[in-house]
């Protein structure tokens, strides 16, 4: 927060310090717990699909490598 | 899809900054209002989202598309999201203004229907082990319940309610300064372009999921690393 922003509502007689600013007008708690909630909620969904992908990725790649291994073993080990 | 993030990260900054810290105070509510930026865009997506996942799922009935199907299945949960995060900012909002965190008013209770009808959507899905089934069934029940969304816009006209009337009208004049609707459109825009992006990521996720077993997921995985992530 630049000094310009707290001259201009300075001048306008708005809220100038910081200890005011989160106090909310003793609404604090409520105000700073619904922007929290909306935070968090964005998070949540930027991270569901991120996390799901990754783990279809490992799955995949363990199916690769169980393919993998199995047809090496079948090579291997001529049949009788 | 980034490009969807890329536009509403910097609206919603801008618009939770302004909303926080920009608009002067209420003369009747005080700081309190400043809730309103948020409680109202997402009471605003609950219903758009539900919109949206109804047309998908009505879609998916009749025509069978199985993308239609993966974007009203993926539709709820950040529907529900949205949902759920109205009724809890309302509360916060309810406890200093009205004295109570919940009421059982008309427009309260029609908003936590939703959240059931969106639960029901995903519970009904997540319960049915044939994927496609499992989405024109819960798809069915998604379009049964948006009888909800009118009761849910119009319940403050058509009750006496505690909670207040629209201060935003698409037609005519809104009760509201100009300096206050600026971030508010901007966070209804900004919530709007992030569930774009976030439908897209979600969807994209069960496409895999539901090709797993392709040739072209197989191919178009391997020749991804993990850390380099993004593309699928």
């Amino acid at each position: 927060m630049g000094a310009d922003v707290f001259g201009k509502y300075q001048a306008s007689g708005g809220r100038i310090r910081m200890s005011e600013w989160f106090d909310m007008g003793k609404y604090g708690l409520y105000v700073w717990s619904s922007y929290g909630l909306f935070v968090l909620m964005l998070i949540w969904d930027l991270l569901w699909p991120w996390w799901k992908g990754r783990s279809l990725r490992q799955q995949l790649l363990h199916r690769a490598r169980r393919e993998q291994a199995r047809q090496q073993s079948s090579t291997e080990l001529p049949l009788p | 899809m980034p490009w969807f993030y890329g536009a509403a990260v910097p609206m919603l900054l801008w618009g939770l900054w302004t909303a926080l810290y920009g608009v002067p105070v209420d003369y009747q509510q005080g700081d309190s209002y400043r809730i309103l930026f948020i409680h109202v865009p997402a009471a605003w997506m609950s219903l758009f989202i539900y919109f949206v996942m109804c047309v998908n799922a009505f879609i998916a009935l009749v025509w069978r598309i199985k993308l239609s199907e993966l974007l009203a299945m993926h539709s709820a949960p950040l529907g529900a999201a949205f949902t759920l995060l109205t009724l809890l900012t309302g509360s916060l909002w309810g406890k200093p203004m009205w004295g109570t965190w919940w009421t059982w008013d008309a427009r309260l209770t029609s908003e936590l229907v939703l959240l059931f009808l969106y639960l029901g959507v995903m519970g009904l899905y997540a319960a049915i082990d044939d994927r496609r089934s499992a989405a024109r069934a819960a798809g069915f029940l998604a379009l049964i319940g948006s009888i909800n969304v009118p009761i849910v816009h119009f319940s403050v006209e058509w009750w006496n309610t505690l909670h207040q009337g629209a201060t935003i009208k698409l037609f005519g004049a809104s009760t509201m300064d100009p300096s206050m609707i600026a971030p508010l459109i901007a966070l209804a825009f900004a919530t709007k372009l992030w569930f774009v992006g976030s439908l897209l990521a979600r969807t994209r996720v069960a496409l895999v999921e539901a090709e797993i077993g392709k040739e072209w997921v197989r191919t178009s995985l391997a020749n991804t690393k993990p850390p380099a992530g993004e593309s699928v």
